[in-house]
């Protein structure tokens, strides 16, 4: 099944805001299925590690059903700030943080796969790029990581994503820029190493 | 200078194909969280559905438990009025006189311990008189301040002589039922005749 795209205006958030407000479930279940592949690939690409994400997705979406039975539904959340993909975007980078710091540290898959020596083979072809990619991006510190995912993967503009993140605009664009030179640094020095190597094992074979 | 824009543009185009990479991945990503995750929330969300908010009733609920209280406290009070005498306030008036006070004859009931049926009987019907305290003679009214406590216990004829009380009907076999009230010091103050105990046979 598809899933439903975000609203559109601010009059089907409001609805569904209404609804969340009077516990409907349905609108729990519409929240859910808006707005569940954002913050999945985002906890994915903050965690590097799938069921970390899934975990986690769950985790965030269990509490909003929970606080169903409080007195306020999405307490922390003000229309006037910015909207309900900003506010689960921000639920989403606390609970990856505090579950970073609390010791879960995450083995990913890809750095598990990234074990091993690559070749110079394996350097020209893209997938592998894509997988030092990802590596590279789980090296980021998280603030950095955060607007990658966000302006790169995502694709969000740098207003929405400042409005995310309750940060200034430049500082969005200024952590981007240095989050993809980092990135290409890495890459660029990887590949090296490892053209390096491969000249070091051909000389010495 | 040529090196310099040389430079400028290998790190432009390696950004470059950072961008195209980030793209890549973007595609590569799932679209969705597994389905697992969703059929979890649906079971959660059967689960926790809640009918009504909880704000709207918690005005309801907590009027209804304040009616529950005021209900028993009044409740309390009334049982409290109908089954115990306090007795500092059914005492009777110091007695100096050296002849010990003579129980009324209508505070002695028949019947062994009051069953709890006997008891709600004898609240229903407030015609028959609660046997009243009598202070004891030896007791100090000047001591009766504080706190006292209420002991019922089993009595003979003799015993309650000793203790200055004379029945009416003077009967050594007899036994009494009776509460004691002890003040402060341990010591008896007061003493309310519940009823006849059973008869000790060849008792003194």
């Amino acid at each position: 099944m598809p899933a439903k795209k975000p609203p559109q205006g601010p009059a089907d958030e409001q609805r569904l805001l209404a609804g969340l407000r009077e516990r409907q479930g349905w609108a729990f279940l519409d929240l859910y299925h808006r707005y569940q592949g954002i913050v999945f690939r985002f906890l994915l690409h903050m965690t590097g590690n799938e069921s970390a994400a899934e975990e986690l997705t769950q985790e965030l979406f269990v509490s909003i059903l929970k606080s169903f039975e409080r007195e306020s539904v999405l307490s922390g959340f003000n229309a006037e700030k910015g909207c309900l993909e900003g506010y689960l975007i921000g639920f989403a980078r606390n609970l990856a943080r505090r579950s970073h710091s609390k010791g879960q540290r995450w083995t990913s898959l890809g750095s598990l796969e990234l074990a091993y020596e690559p070749t110079v083979l394996e350097e020209i072809s893209s997938r592998s790029e894509v997988r030092r990619l990802r590596q590279a991006i789980l090296d980021l510190p998280a603030a950095y990581r955060e607007v990658v995912i966000l302006c790169g993967l995502e694709e969000k503009s740098y207003e929405d994503v400042a409005r995310m993140l309750d940060r200034p605009i430049g500082t969005v664009a200024s952590r981007f820029n240095r989050g993809r030179m980092f990135l290409a640094k890495r890459l660029g020095n990887r590949i090296k190493g490892c053209v390096r190597t491969e000249r070091c094992a051909q000389n010495h074979g | 200078m040529a090196r310099q824009e040389k430079r400028l543009l290998q790190s432009e185009s390696e950004v470059s194909r950072v961008d195209a990479l980030l793209r890549k991945l973007s595609q590569e990503s799932p679209r969705e969280a597994p389905p697992r995750v969703r059929q979890h929330m649906e079971n959660a969300v059967q689960r926790y559905r809640p009918s009504k908010p909880l704000g709207g009733r918690r005005w309801l609920l907590a009027a209804a438990v304040l009616l529950a209280a005021l209900a028993l406290s009044i409740g309390a009070m009334i049982s409290k009025r109908s089954a115990y005498i306090s007795p500092t306030s059914r005492l009777l008036p110091p007695v100096n006189t050296p002849l010990p006070p003579v129980l009324e004859k209508h505070a002695i009931t028949t019947n062994a311990l009051p069953s709890a049926k006997l008891k709600r009987q004898q609240h229903a019907k407030p015609v028959n008189p609660q046997p009243v305290f009598v202070r004891l003679p030896f007791s100090d009214p000047a001591l009766m301040t504080g706190t006292s406590v209420t002991i019922r216990l089993a009595l003979s004829d003799a015993e309650l002589l000793a203790m200055g009380i004379r029945p009416i009907e003077s009967d050594p076999s007899r036994s009494y039922v009776a509460d004691l009230v002890l003040g402060d010091d341990g010591l008896p103050r007061a003493i309310r005749i519940v009823s006849h105990g059973p008869r000790i046979p060849g008792g003194s």
